[in-house]
């Protein structure tokens, strides 16, 4: 064959292809795809159950984008700013604050969502609505730990020595205000905080950055204690006679909202709005929180029955207060980086 | 020579269908290089940015005069200066092997390194931490000998950092020494033994200085992925062993200081230009000396 034709013709045929795969066939379902962004995991299995509710009750045909993180999210939201490529993100509330004020989240107009009546007003925002709320405690393994752990100062207890493992980025810096708060600071004087880690020290074994490292390396047997422990992801580990355990210490308690935030510039903004209500839902809420064991937003609906003999009467729950946490984050990271996480 | 299918072609011509070939083959490799350049740009203008429209140095001067954050990018290139020597004495050996022998255990050594490089680095990690962790095997045999009486710390440290990254780089270094090694006669180790030299003397006259250049190929690539590692740090290090990549990710995204995180890569990517420009004018030094 002729060298420059043999050429012209496989660029032709990459082309050929390429536009096919760009193309493709139409898509045969006439329902409007709205794209959700979340975690993976225990939230993306707890949405794939409830999906063809969801889909039903807001004539959507709903599919799923991982995020790494909230932040990894909302970088990648930014990233795609000029041509965004997702419709709902769900994140945390510091996080989804960042996301409104860089733009690439629009105010919530909660008057076009009917459900948002059944939320209590402290978990709506203009960044997002919390879908559920989720807790924070303490996740530990039974037959590695000598006492039932109770309190937040329990992590303190020198028969802890080198079995505790916690993290600062983690829901940003939340362990290191707790620490604040039972040492008789807040994150307002967050010195009382960097005081009590300090003294955690000889308990550290190591410091994570995921939730999903958290429970790999407890699993693993390399720690006994993920000294701030979320949940959903180790819900389904929890039970009568698993070794492993959860506590939400009486005070303070930290109740994590999951607002799920209206990317800004997308073409099926009433879908998508009809989408959150769907997922407002008392019947969704249900079925989403038994899969994390968390507390729905919606007051109508009930939590899972299995979280009530291991979750206490939410009585001392301390509200972040996250404007001064963002403004304050980097001076705080990199003294943790100085002061508590080194040898 | 006529090109079939084609009558009489003049010579001009058939230069400017070389070149168009020429153009339209290295088109791709130009797309990748745009691409790369534009992200390395995009840093650059990031680094410059200090907010509110306005340009300086601030994060570069902060990087300067912090020693935290100068402390993670001379950590990074300590722990690779000495990791890549480390990861040369392991992977040598292998190479030679794989390139003197045939069948069964060249074949056994090149499958055990293609699993090892193609399997993913998290996996790669976690077994690791089955291997050197508190209730790893390590340290679970030495506890049932009785020769600790509390686990030995492989992890969490600069010891499990360096041990990972050893272990897991040697595929970058062996398969450039092997390349060369292979194309290397064996009949030249034949004739220096035969004129009188041992085995000793045959590696280290003969074989070595025709293998450099490939060990100079696996030592860039050893030390540039030492230099850039992210998982193995990250996972492995617990938070008390950090290096450089670890710290721009999270100021890029956890911190959100999208500025001082580029500064730190214009850091990162400063030395390894350096180290590449180095290798490689020793590299030319090496082979010039070869040829005289």
């Amino acid at each position: 064959m002729n060298r420059p034709r043999g050429l012209a013709a496989l660029l032709a045929l990459t082309v050929l292809l390429v536009a096919a795969t760009l193309l493709g066939p139409a898509p045969v379902d006439a329902q409007p795809e709205i794209v959700l962004m979340t975690w993976g995991g225990a939230f993306r299995d707890a949405f794939e159950a409830a999906k063809p509710d969801i889909e039903k009750a807001a004539r959507v045909r709903l599919t799923f984008v991982t995020q790494a993180g909230a932040a990894a999210g909302l970088s990648r939201l930014e990233a795609q700013k000029a041509s965004p490529q997702v419709d709902l993100w769900t994140s945390i509330v510091s996080t989804a604050q960042d996301g409104l004020k860089s733009g690439v989240v629009e105010e919530l107009p909660v008057a076009q969502i009917p459900n948002v009546k059944q939320v209590p007003d402290y978990l709506v925002s203009p960044a997002g609505v919390a879908i559920w709320t989720s807790l924070r405690g303490i996740f530990y393994r039974s037959d590695k730990v000598p006492f039932e752990i109770k309190t937040w100062e329990d992590l303190w207890d020198p028969r802890l020595k080198g079995l505790v493992s916690t993290s600062f980025l983690l829901d940003k810096g939340n362990f290191l205000i707790m620490a604040a708060l039972i040492n008789g600071g807040s994150e307002r004087d967050i010195d009382k905080g960097f005081e009590k880690v300090k003294a955690l020290r000889p308990n550290l074994a190591f410091f994570y950055k995921t939730d999903a490292e958290s429970i790999k390396f407890l699993q693993a047997g390399e720690a006994a204690v993920a000294g701030w422990g979320i949940l959903p992801n180790v819900y389904k580990l929890l039970g009568p006679g698993s070794n492993y355990k959860f506590v939400v210490p009486a005070r303070p308690q930290f109740l994590a909202p999951i607002p799920i935030s209206l990317v800004k510039g997308r073409p099926h903004r009433a879908e998508a709005l009809r989408t959150i209500d769907a997922i407002l839902s008392p019947a969704v809420q249900e079925k989403l929180v038994e899969n994390l064991g968390s507390v729905p937003a919606n007051r109508t609906a009930s939590p899972p029955e299995k979280i009530r003999s291991f979750v206490p009467p939410l009585t001392g729950v301390y509200n972040v207060d996250w404007d001064l946490v963002n403004a304050r984050f980097s001076e705080w990271e990199s003294r943790w980086n100085r002061e508590v996480q080194v040898r | 020579m006529e090109p079939r299918g084609a009558g009489p072609v003049a010579p001009t011509a058939g230069r400017a269908r070389r070149g168009r070939d020429a153009a339209l083959l290295t088109l791709p490799a130009v797309l990748v290089l745009l691409v790369f350049f534009a992200a390395t740009a995009t840093i650059v203008v990031a680094s410059l940015s200090v907010g509110g429209g306005r340009w300086g140095l601030r994060h570069y001067l902060r990087l300067c005069s912090d020693p935290l954050y100068l402390g993670y990018l001379w950590r990074s290139f300590r722990v690779a200066l000495y990791c890549t020597p480390i990861t040369l004495l392991l992977g040598y050996p292998v190479a030679y092997v794989m390139a003197r022998t045939t069948g069964p255990v060249r074949m056994a050594l090149t499958l055990l390194l293609v699993v090892q490089f193609f399997t993913s680095y998290v996996i790669r990690a976690y077994a690791l931490i089955l291997v050197l962790g508190n209730n790893g095997i390590i340290n679970r045999t030495l506890l049932a000998l009785g020769a600790v009486d509390r686990p030995l710390k492989l992890l969490y440290n600069e010891l499990g950092v360096a041990i990972s990254l050893v272990l897991i780089a040697v595929p970058f270094m062996v398969f450039p020494i092997y390349g060369v090694l292979k194309n290397v006669e064996p009949n030249l180790e034949a004739a220096a033994t035969s004129l009188g030299a041992d085995r000793r003397r045959v590696f280290w006259h003969v074989v070595l200085p025709l293998s450099l250049p490939g060990v100079l190929a696996g030592a860039i690539l050893v030390f540039l992925f030492d230099l850039t590692a992210y998982i193995m740090p990250g996972l492995l290090g617990g938070g008390y062993f950090d290096m450089a990549a670890n710290v721009i990710y999270d100021q890029a995204m956890e911190v959100r200081d999208r500025g001082f995180a580029s500064a730190m890569s214009m850091g990162l990517l400063v030395v390894t230009l350096l180290m590449v420009y180095l290798s490689n004018r020793w590299g030319a030094r090496v082979s010039e000396r070869a040829g005289e």
